[in-house]
């Protein structure tokens, strides 16, 4: 009866697991920045006092390192310690500057060590890449997990500027912002990585109680109370649901790890009723994060409520975090399951599509709109989890860099709208903008372009390669929804498009102020949009390696 | 004692807190039925770790603690502070975000 | 197997009547024997503490709450540390195993980190009463 028992625990004596630093080392500094960010919030005025023990001890980390011959993140240590210092000595007299500064750094840091993962830690010899399960079996080291930090460090690192005046004009600028969107990107890259369930489970819950409050976190603003609360009460039901999903997963195979699951769901011993039990309840579960009908209801209200620059990251990066879940779920513990989940998945993905696309034609408020678009996009992005190939895999991976740097530049420029506004963008805010203010327009526009998916932006280049791995599965009908879907899209990102260029401005309308802090963030996101369309090449070959899972 | 027991009991305290979660209106009554799916959870882990002899499914009910721990933390500041602005629990007054 | 399982609820059973004769007898006894002179303080509920005030369902001050909830979690996170003290006296450094100062080094960089929340907190002014 017995099929797996957990090592060691024979002998009464818990394994102990390796600890490979390498595997969560960009995890490490975001933690670590957190935990040093939440001092600086308590420590007003004597700054110094904890900046330079921490960048001594950061920098004497990295000197060991580098000894160690591993120069790479001694490097990184070194550069951050040093950088804590100096963002303290530089601008220490404006606490808000420093949270941001700092927290820019731990972002930049991790995404850097991410690319240091790729090319030292995976792929040694420079070659294809190679995938393993460390600390344990519990944290996976391939592709699915690289990819997914990338996408998400690069969401943190420009959300910080995009969000900076913002929280200010809102009159919200309290120090626990910057840690807990710190806390929070750490469990979307460990929900990346994770191997097993408990991990799993650990990171999403993680990444969502940190946004439960950053959706509240205009505490005295009605609408993003609404959020806070709506977000939390929905995503801890989604959460339980899922852990019961787990639960019966557990109960069925004996098993919390992913690819023991997967094998053990192939064996006749194995039953089959439970198991198919827990994989509904965890499709309704995860469903729910990445927002998939009948999943969704949460979404639009959320969205809406939730600070413009909180919108912008849970977009971006919970959506990558949550597919790297899904997928890792779907083909590594339910493969064997495929005949069962492969229909299901591909009706809430058409349902998906089309529902995001025609709601959104009838919606008054941008955030709103945005929101649906976001639905619609996730209809997109699981057809390459429908096609379970390893071209599904990586074109869903791809496709979600590109609606995180599309997303970004949309939202960042409602962010600039929005400005010493109320917390709200309605359609006619949109009117004359063209004319009022014309380099926001024209991002605004790119953007636009991007999420209907026309070339040569990043979102055609993502849709290509998802409809592609979808025809190649045999799934043309998903295809052609999914294209009807972005035709009926198209017509409403054209009416934006319209109202921006063609109409008058409102008389009164406020002309957007454009901070310094939101043109480097959308400039950048605006950048990646177009290159990304145009030359895909380096990080779409990411994307094909990434295709190799860690069983 | 059956195995199956136990198994049946967390199903039924898991469905009657999701059904308390669809019927109740009051902010802190959906905060317990949360609570008791969570428990329910715990209670199949504690089970199944049980029938498979292992020790990982024990561990994970730690976990499920602690989370639940964190979570309610949380939640009960949303709600308080919800509740300190509008002077009330019923979880349909909150209605400002809808088309 | 499950007989046995049965049989222990038999024996606890057995308790419970015993217990339930037992303190009859005894109270009984007591009764019996015992000088009878009631006063009002001795016929109230409680002898000591204060007397209760109003209905069970009044509203409580939220503080408590607070106070509940950190120390539930610090309470939980201590369920952490028994597997960790369990497996350092095995820890010899040897091959696969972390060395029993590393393992240390972690705990309390773990405790540190709860450490830290609990400085937050105390900075915040979330544990004065007032």
């Amino acid at each position: 009866m017995i099929l797996a028992q957990a090592p060691g625990s024979a002998s009464g004596m818990l394994p102990t697991p390796d600890v490979a630093w390498s595997s969560f080392a960009p995890e490490l500094v975001l933690v670590v920045a957190a935990l040093l960010l939440l001092m600086f919030a308590i420590t007003e005025g004597r700054q110094l006092l904890v900046a330079i023990p921490t960048g001594l001890l950061a920098g004497a980390a990295g000197v060991w390192l580098v000894t160690q011959g591993r120069v790479a993140p001694g490097a990184v240590a070194i550069a951050l310690g040093a950088a804590t210092v100096a963002i303290v000595v530089g601008v220490g007299e404006r606490p808000p500057l420093v949270q941001a500064f700092t927290a820019g750094a731990a972002a930049l840091g991790a995404l850097v060590l991410s690319f240091w993962q790729y090319v030292a830690v995976m792929a040694p010899d420079g070659g294809t890449a190679t995938a393993s399960t460390l600390l344990g079996g519990s944290v996976a080291m391939d592709g699915i997990s690289l990819f997914t930090r990338i996408t998400v460090y690069l969401t943190t690192l420009l959300v910080i500027p995009i969000g900076y005046g913002y929280l200010q004009d809102r009159g919200v600028d309290r120090p626990e912002f910057e840690p807990l969107l710190l806390l929070s990107a750490t469990g979307m890259a460990l929900l990346g990585a994770a191997a097993d369930l408990i991990t799993l489970f650990i990171a999403l819950e993680i990444l969502s109680i940190a946004l439960y409050i950053l959706c509240g976190f205009a505490r005295r603003d009605r609408r993003s109370q609404e959020s806070g609360l709506k977000y939390f009460l929905t995503g801890s039901v989604a959460s339980a649901i899922l852990l019961y999903g787990m639960a019966l997963l557990y109960v069925s195979t004996g098993t919390l790890d992913l690819g023991a699951i997967g094998t053990a769901l192939g064996l006749v011993t194995t039953s089959e009723r439970v198991a198919v039990l827990g994989l509904a309840l965890v499709t309704a579960g995860i469903g729910f994060k990445i927002a998939l009908v009948p999943f969704h209801l949460w979404t639009p209200d959320v969205y809406q409520g939730a600070p413009t620059n909180v919108t912008a990251f849970m977009a971006a990066a919970t959506k990558a975090a949550g597919f790297a879940a899904v997928l890792r779920l779907y083909l590594l513990a339910f493969g064997r399951l495929e005949d069962l989940w492969v229909p299901i998945v591909a009706g809430l993905a058409a349902v998906t599509m089309i529902y995001g696309a025609v709601v959104a034609l009838v919606q008054r408020d941008v955030k709103r709109i945005l929101a649906f678009s976001s639905i619609a996009h996730a209809g997109y992005a699981t057809i390459g989890v429908v096609a379970n190939s390893d071209a599904g895999l990586s074109g869903t991976l791809w496709y979600l860099l590109t609606y995180a740097v599309t997303t970004l530049a949309a939202f960042g420029c409602v962010v600039a709208i929005e400005r010493r506004r109320r917390g709200e963008v309605a359609l006619v805010d949109l009117r004359g903008l063209g004319r009022t203010s014309p380099a926001l327009a024209g991002i605004l526009t790119l953007a636009l372009l991007s999420l209907a998916g026309i070339p040569p932006t990043a979102g055609f280049a993502g849709k290509l390669v998802v409809f592609q791995a979808g025809i190649a599965a045999g799934f043309e009908w998903l295809v052609v929804i999914g294209v009807v879907s972005s035709v009926i899209a198209a017509f409403f990102y054209l009416r934006l498009m319209g109202m921006m260029f063609l109409e008058d401005p409102v008389e009164g309308t406020e002309v957007p102020v454009v901070s310094t802090g939101v043109s480097f963030g959308v400039a950048i996101a605006a950048a990646l949009v177009i290159y990304l369309g145009v030359q895909p090449g380096v990080l779409l070959t990411l994307a094909d390696n990434a295709a190799v899972l860690a069983r | 004692m059956p195995i199956g027991a136990y198994f049946a009991v967390s199903a039924i305290l898991f469905c009657v807190g999701l059904t308390g979660v669809i019927l109740r209106r009051n902010v802190i009554v959906l905060f317990m039925c949360i609570e008791l799916m969570l428990n329910s959870v715990n209670l199949t882990f504690a089970a199944a770790a049980r029938m498979w002899g292992g020790a990982d499914g024990q561990v994970f009910v730690f976990f499920v603690i602690v989370v639940a721990a964190a979570e309610v933390v949380v939640g009960l500041a949303l709600i308080v502070n919800l509740f300190f602005r509008r002077g009330t629990l019923d979880i349909d007054a909150p209605n400002l975000l809808k088309w | 197997m499950e007989a046995s399982f049965y049989g222990q609820y038999g024996t606890l059973g057995l308790l419970v009547v015993f217990g339930v004769l037992f303190y009859g007898l005894i109270m009984t006894v007591n009764r019996v024997m015992r000088p009878s002179l009631p006063s009002p303080d001795k016929l109230s509920t409680y002898e000591c503490g204060v007397d209760p005030v109003g209905t069970g369902w009044s509203q409580m001050n939220i503080r408590y709450y607070v106070f509940a909830f950190l120390f539930v979690i610090f309470d939980v996170e201590a369920v952490f540390l028994f597997p960790w003290a369990m497996m350092l006296e095995g820890l010899d450094g040897s091959a696969g195993q972390p060395s029993p100062v590393f393992a240390l080094v972690a705990m309390f960089l773990f405790i540190g980190t709860l450490l830290e929340g609990l400085v937050y907190a105390w900075k915040k002014g979330v544990l004065r009463w007032e």
